[in-house]
Formats: C-alpha cells, sequence, structure tokens
C-alpha cells in the first residue's frame, strides 16, 4: 500500500505546484507583510502582537480556504475526466487513492502556511516590530486554602474555581509548583475575578499580598512578593495606592488569558525555589469587602522562557492544520457524493460552522434557552467539528508558548472528525460505479 | 484449451443500469459468454453502444454485474493481483495533463509497486517504443492527441502485463503510427501476451485478431476466428504473376460465366502510403 500511497500524495502535491498554488502563497505572504507593515497600534507591544495574531491568523486562514476547495477539485476532474477509469484499472484501491489525495493536501498546505509563516517572522524582525518573548506558563500542582487564622484546607480536586470571602478577610490560597527551572528568577503571574461582597455594589479591585516560602520550605517565614515594575497593574491608582508589600488585584474573568495584559506580574527570586524545582506561593486578600474567585488552572502561573516566536510560531501551523484535516476529508467526501459545485459549498460551509462553534457553545452555556432550541443546539454542536482549539494565534500573540497539549486538544477530535469523514468518502467511492 | 485455461472468461455476464429510482434499465449487456484464450488476439466489434466499453469495465472490476460472472486470470476482476497483471488504454488517454511523460511513468509504475530501477528502464524503453523520447520531459498538456495517445499506449505496458486490453488503440494515430501500433500488437503475441482489442477500425482488427466477437445492443452475435468468419467457401479468386492478354483470355474463356471480373490488382491505400512516406523519408 505505501509505494501506491506515495504515488497518490506525489501526484496531489505536483498536481498543486503545477496549478498555481505557488504564485498564491506568495501573493499570501506579500499581503501579510505589506499589513503588517501597516498597522497601527497604541504602542510597539501591542503593534508586535497584532503583528503575531495577523501572521498566525492568515497562514490559518489560508490553510483552511484550500483545503476546502482543493481535494474537492482534484477529485471531481477525476471522476468528471474520467482519470478514474484508468486509475482503478490499476491495482490502486480507493481507500488508498482517498488517503493519498488527503495526506497530499495536507502536505501542501503544511508547505503553504509554513511559507506564510516563515514570511510572518522574517517580516517581524525586518520591519523592526518585534515580538513577544515566549513564555510557557506553568500551572501549579496543587492548591489549598487556608483562612484568615492560618489553616490550611484541601480544596477538592473537582472544585475548578476557589472563591474568598470571609468578612474578617486574610483568608487567602496556597499554589505549589513543580518542574520549575532552577537558577534564575522567574514571574509569577495572578489573575482573579473580584466581585463586593454585596452584589448590589461594585467592585473590581482588591489589595492582596503574595508571597512565597524561601526553598519552597513551609517551616520558612514566607517572602513578600515585589511587584514587577512591568506588570500591566497592581500598584492602585494615584487616588488609592496598593497598601505597602500589597498589591492591587484587578478582577478578570477567564476569557482574558493573555499573559502580559491580564496577569498581574510579580518576581519569583530563584531563592524561592527549591533545588528540585519546587515553589510554594501564598496569595492573602486584604480586602473585607471584595470577594476574590481563583481558577485553578488559570489563577496563578509562573512564567518559564520558552524560547523566541518562531518555533511556536510553526508549531501553531501544526495546530491549524487541525480543522485543515477536517476540511480536506470533507472536500472529499462531498466530491464524491456530489457535484464540484456542492462540494465546495459544502466545504466553505464547515469552515464558517467549525469557527463558529464556540458561539453555539456559548449560547448553549446561558441557560436562557427553551428545551427545544437547547436540543437543537445540542444537535448542531454534535454535528459540527469545533475549531476553537485550533485558534492559537491570539495565544501566541500573547507571548503563549505553544504547548503539546494544544496540538493534542485540536488533532485529537478534530483528527477523529476527519477519519469518520474519509471513511464515508470510501464507502461512497466504493460504491460508485465508474 | 479449455474455458478453464482461459485468460478471461464471461458466463452470462450482464449489465443493467439503473435510474434514480433504483429500477433496473435495458441491458445494455445480456449474458455474454466468451473466453479469450492465453496468447491470442481477441477482437471486440461493434458498433456505438453495442456493450464493448461496458463488457471491458467489468472485466476491470470497475463495473459490477447484474448476473453472471466474469473471471480474468480464474479469479475476480476486483483483485488487486489480477489488475497488477493487466495493461488498459481506455478509448480516450486519461492522463494528467500536468505531468511529463516520464512522471506519469514513474507515477504508474508507483501504482504497480516496481521498483525504481524497473520504473526507469522500462520506461525508457517504452518511450524509444512509442517514439516518444524527444518529448519526455514536456508536459502532457502541450502533446498532440497522437502523442498523448502513444503515452497512454506506454503506460499501458509498464508493468509488463500479461494481458493487455486496448481500446480503440490506433485512434488519434497518423497512419504510420497505426500501423506501428498493429506491429506492436503482434510482437505482444509473439511475446506471449494476450490481447483484448476494441475497434471500430474493422482493417486493423482482421490484420492482427486471430478471434474476435461481434456484440450488438448488448448481445452477443457473432464469433469465431477472423477466417473462419471471413471465408466464403462459394466463390474463389485466382491471382496470376502475369498480364499476358493471350493468357487473361484463356482464363476468361475456362471461367465462362462463372466469371465476375478481371483486372490489375489494386495496392492498399495503406501499404501505399507507407512505401511514399519511406522513399519520401530516405531522400
Amino acid at each position: 500500500m505505501i509505494r501506491p500511497l506515495l504515488a497518490m500524495i506525489a501526484v496531489t502535491v505536483r498536481e498543486s505546484w503545477r496549478g498555481g498554488l505557488p504564485w498564491l502563497v506568495l501573493g499570501s505572504a506579500v499581503a501579510v507583510v505589506v499589513a503588517m507593515a501597516s498597522l497601527d497600534a497604541v504602542d510597539g507591544p501591542s503593534r508586535s502582537r497584532l503583528a503575531v495574531s495577523l501572521v498566525g491568523g492568515s497562514a490559518a486562514f489560508l490553510t483552511w480556504l484550500l483545503a476546502a476547495v482543493l481535494p474537492a477539485t482534484q477529485l471531481r476532474r477525476d471522476l468528471d475526466q474520467r482519470q478514474s477509469l484508468l486509475l482503478f484499472s490499476k491495482p490502486l484501491g480507493k481507500s488508498t487513492y482517498l488517503l493519498g489525495r488527503w495526506l497530499g493536501t495536507l502536505t501542501v498546505l503544511a508547505a503553504a502556511a509554513l511559507a506564510v509563516a516563515v514570511a510572518g517572522a522574517v517580516a517581524l524582525g525586518a520591519l523592526g516590530l518585534g515580538s513577544p518573548g515566549m513564555r510557557r506558563a506553568v500551572a501549579p500542582d496543587a492548591w489549598q486554602r487556608v483562612t484568615g487564622l492560618g489553616e490550611v484546607r484541601e480544596i477538592a480536586s473537582t472544585q475548578r474555581t476557589c472563591s474568598l470571602d470571609d468578612p474578617a478577610a486574610g483568608d487567602g490560597l496556597r499554589w505549589t509548583f513543580r518542574g520549575l527551572p532552577t537558577g534564575s528568577d522567574l514571574d509569577l503571574l495572578i489573575k482573579v475575578a473580584v466581585r463586593h461582597q454585596r452584589w448590589e455594589l461594585t467592585t473590581g479591585e482588591c489589595a492582596a499580598q503574595v508571597s512565597a516560602f524561601p526553598a519552597a520550605d513551609l517551616r520558612a517565614v514566607p517572602r513578600v512578593l515585589e511587584l514587577d515594575p512591568a506588570s500591566p497593574y497592581g500598584r492602585g491608582v494615584e487616588e488609592r495606592p496598593a497598601p505597602p508589600g500589597a498589591i492591587v488585584l484587578r478582577n478578570r474573568d477567564d476569557k482574558r488569558t493573555a499573559l502580559d495584559v491580564d496577569f498581574a506580574r510579580l518576581h519569583l527570586p530563584a531563592s524561592c525555589l527549591s533545588s528540585d524545582g519546587r515553589a510554594v506561593v501564598q496569595l492573602a486578600r486584604l480586602d473585607p469587602q471584595a470577594v476574590v474567585t481563583v481558577e485553578r488552572s488559570a489563577g496563578a502561573l509562573v512564567a518559564t522562557p520558552a524560547g523566541p516566536l518562531t518555533p511556536h510560531l510553526l508549531g501553531g501551523v501544526l495546530v491549524a492544520l487541525a480543522p485543515a484535516a477536517v476540511l480536506a476529508a470533507v472536500s472529499l467526501l462531498t466530491a464524491t457524493l456530489s457535484g464540484l459545485p456542492t462540494a465546495l459549498l459544502a466545504g466553505l460551509t464547515t469552515l464558517i460552522a467549525g469557527n463558529a462553534a464556540w458561539t453555539l457553545r456559548e449560547t448553549l452555556s446561558g441557560g436562557d434557552n427553551s428545551a427545544p432550541i437547547r436540543r437543537l443546539l445540542e444537535l448542531g454542536l454534535a454535528l459540527t467539528p469545533d475549531f476553537s482549539p485550533a485558534s492559537v494565534s491570539a495565544g501566541l500573540a500573547a507571548g503563549r508558548a505553544l504547548e503539546f497539549d494544544q496540538v493534542w486538544a485540536a488533532w485529537g477530535p478534530l483528527g477523529a472528525w476527519a477519519l469518520i469523514a474519509l471513511a464515508f468518502a470510501w464507502l461512497a467511492l466504493v460504491k460508485k460505479e465508474l | 484449451m479449455s474455458a478453464n485455461d482461459a485468460v478471461l472468461r464471461t458466463v452470462g455476464l450482464t449489465k443493467r443500469y439503473a435510474d434514480f429510482w433504483g429500477r433496473p434499465g435495458p441491458a445494455a449487456l445480456d449474458r455474454l459468454d466468451l473466453d479469450v484464450q492465453p496468447g491470442e488476439v481477441f477482437g471486440l466489434l461493434g458498433p456505438n453502444g453495442s456493450g464493448k466499453t461496458t463488457t471491458i469495465k467489468l472485466l476491470l472490476g470497475l463495473l459490477r454485474p447484474s448476473a453472471g460472472d466474469a473471471f480474468v486470470f480464474g479469479r475476480s476482476p476486483d483483485d488487486p493481483a489480477v489488475k497488477a497483471r493487466i495493461g488498459y488504454l481506455p478509448e480516450e488517454t486519461y492522463l494528467y495533463r500536468f505531468l511529463t511523460a516520464d512522471e506519469t511513468l514513474r507515477f504508474f509504475g508507483g501504482i504497480f509497486r516496481l521498483p525504481a530501477a524497473t520504473i526507469r528502464s522500462r520506461s525508457d524503453e517504452l518511450i524509444a517504443l512509442v517514439g516518444l523520447s524527444g518529448a519526455r520531459r514536456r508536459r502532457l498538456g502541450e502533446y498532440s492527441k497522437g502523442m498523448a495517445r502513444r503515452l497512454g499506449l506506454a503506460q499501458a505496458l509498464i508493468n509488463d502485463p500479461a494481458l493487455v486490453i486496448l481500446d480503440e488503440p490506433t485512434s488519434g494515430l497518423d497512419p504510420l503510427g497505426a500501423v506501428e501500433v498493429k506491429e506492436l500488437i503482434l510482437r505482444l503475441k509473439a511475446a506471449g501476451k494476450t490481447v483484448l482489442l476494441c475497434s471500430h477500425l474493422l482493417a486493423d482488427v482482421e490484420e492482427v485478431c486471430d478471434r474476435i466477437a461481434i456484440l450488438h445492443q448488448g448481445t452477443l452475435i457473432e464469433r469465431g476466428s477472423v477466417a473462419d468468419l471471413l471465408r466464403d467457401d462459394t466463390r474463389m479468386q485466382v491471382e496470376l504473376d502475369t498480364a499476358d492478354p493471350a493468357v487473361l483470355d484463356a482464363v476468361k474463356a475456362a471461367a465462362g460465366a462463372h466469371l465476375r471480373s478481371v483486372g490489375p490488382p489494386r495496392e492498399r491505400l495503406e501499404a501505399r502510403f507507407r512505401s511514399l512516406i519511406a522513399k519520401a523519408r530516405q531522400r
């Protein structure tokens, strides 16, 4: 099977290359670079973020659009112009043919996306836009609640958030981090949601003290951590500065995930890390009128350096290929069943639906829907591949390193969708008489 | 030779195309029984719509029979091992226009899982055989119909098949090209290959085929060896090696009322054409 498969992959790549795809990719890369040069933002870092977002988004969009169009065009041509007669008179299985077309398409798409991403990365440097320093956000390994009296209580593993609402204040959280790189200072990032104890009153800020146990030794006296001068918030305002040794946390909900904008940043000295890379950090709420809610996985993070942007951008291309794999498979399926216009329409519809799946989810989670509408939305969600795990360009722009989990989160479910579509395409092709 | 030794065998092979609602339509092929023996050149003839192409598609596993069976090398046509032994040239040359001749043969060689060295050597041999050495690196989109047809013939032979199925192989070729194809068919036969030939050009079929079958509206109406089918025992043909009027008069007198025609033999146009072109090339 391997030789015929490779032959089909090669012919797919060759067809795309000689069909003018390089010019399209070149044009897209030039358009991205020109757009980057004309970006306008409030400051340099913002402009850099916009540029990275533009590069990542453009590479992904180009990939997805081509995935919805290319395979359908090639397969329909094989069927309509009868190359299929010659192909299937040979010992070429229909599964091998479909797999070859699909993998060949993914190869072409990967090359196209990489070309745009590399052009963008080069342009970032050439245009002086700079790039965000990539950081890997390490989540805590464990967390515990600390009462105002200093008692440490375990938090259930199923509990996703924890609210600090003791009327007397002084309560807090303790996080334990493991696997941190030792030998240099790190950044501690804190993000919380803040509201007033009384629902009818509003507040979006809460004073808090953040400390760390030297060498992660719980017997030592915690050391108060200093706010990073470049932290986006934490000092309070001129009229209400932060108390000495404390910071002012601002309300941020779970949708705000930009590491350099939505998190208060503090210095975590190397002396607070144990030799095996552990750190124990504690937050104490100082404002009795504010209720602080912290998310388990994203309330406190330690940012470790993750190298330059380019490898992560290229990794983002890999993630962006996951929806492309689905679109290519759907494109092949619909081209087997119907003519080219219908197949193209189906591919584009899947592209739009996949990118809009998160709105269905949001609407469902809103809870304001009638039962029939809810069922309809659930059905829609079940039948729609969700492309949102593959949208990593915003995270990259915010300086968040690409993790293997994100690759798996995209390829796991979307890979399954692609295989299902390919299986149906194979069934349709097997039943088709040539 | 028994039917069981046949390279191709059909038993009651029937094909009805269904309409949109799945209702079977008229038979495109109706209870075809035929066999093709190893090493013979078998002609499949018939007017348009007689079922020739349907028969070929059934033998290649491209269509499923509505009834009856087809066997190729004693096995189902769907069997990949069977397809690996067949070379097929369709009625139109359905090759990828964006590939060159080399790439086309390499592609099909890969599908047949041929070693790279074998593909290279056979490509060189076949491209020379079909007269495309000067155009092997040009894309098929730039080829004339005749050139594409020649390459189609080359791809049909890339796997050194035991069975070669040729549907209108001389279509699009000039007379010299057609002669070369016929000579190739005879060379294939001499090499022990079996050839199934579909053609409208009866003169071509007559020259190369051992046996033929004639289809009409999906039904087999005649089958047999070319010699037997064309033999007419009710008349005689006499050839003289002289135009001496005295000899002619004697022949006429001897034939009497049975004589139908006397005259100088007519050279076939094709032979005349070939000799004129050969002379022109020598100048």
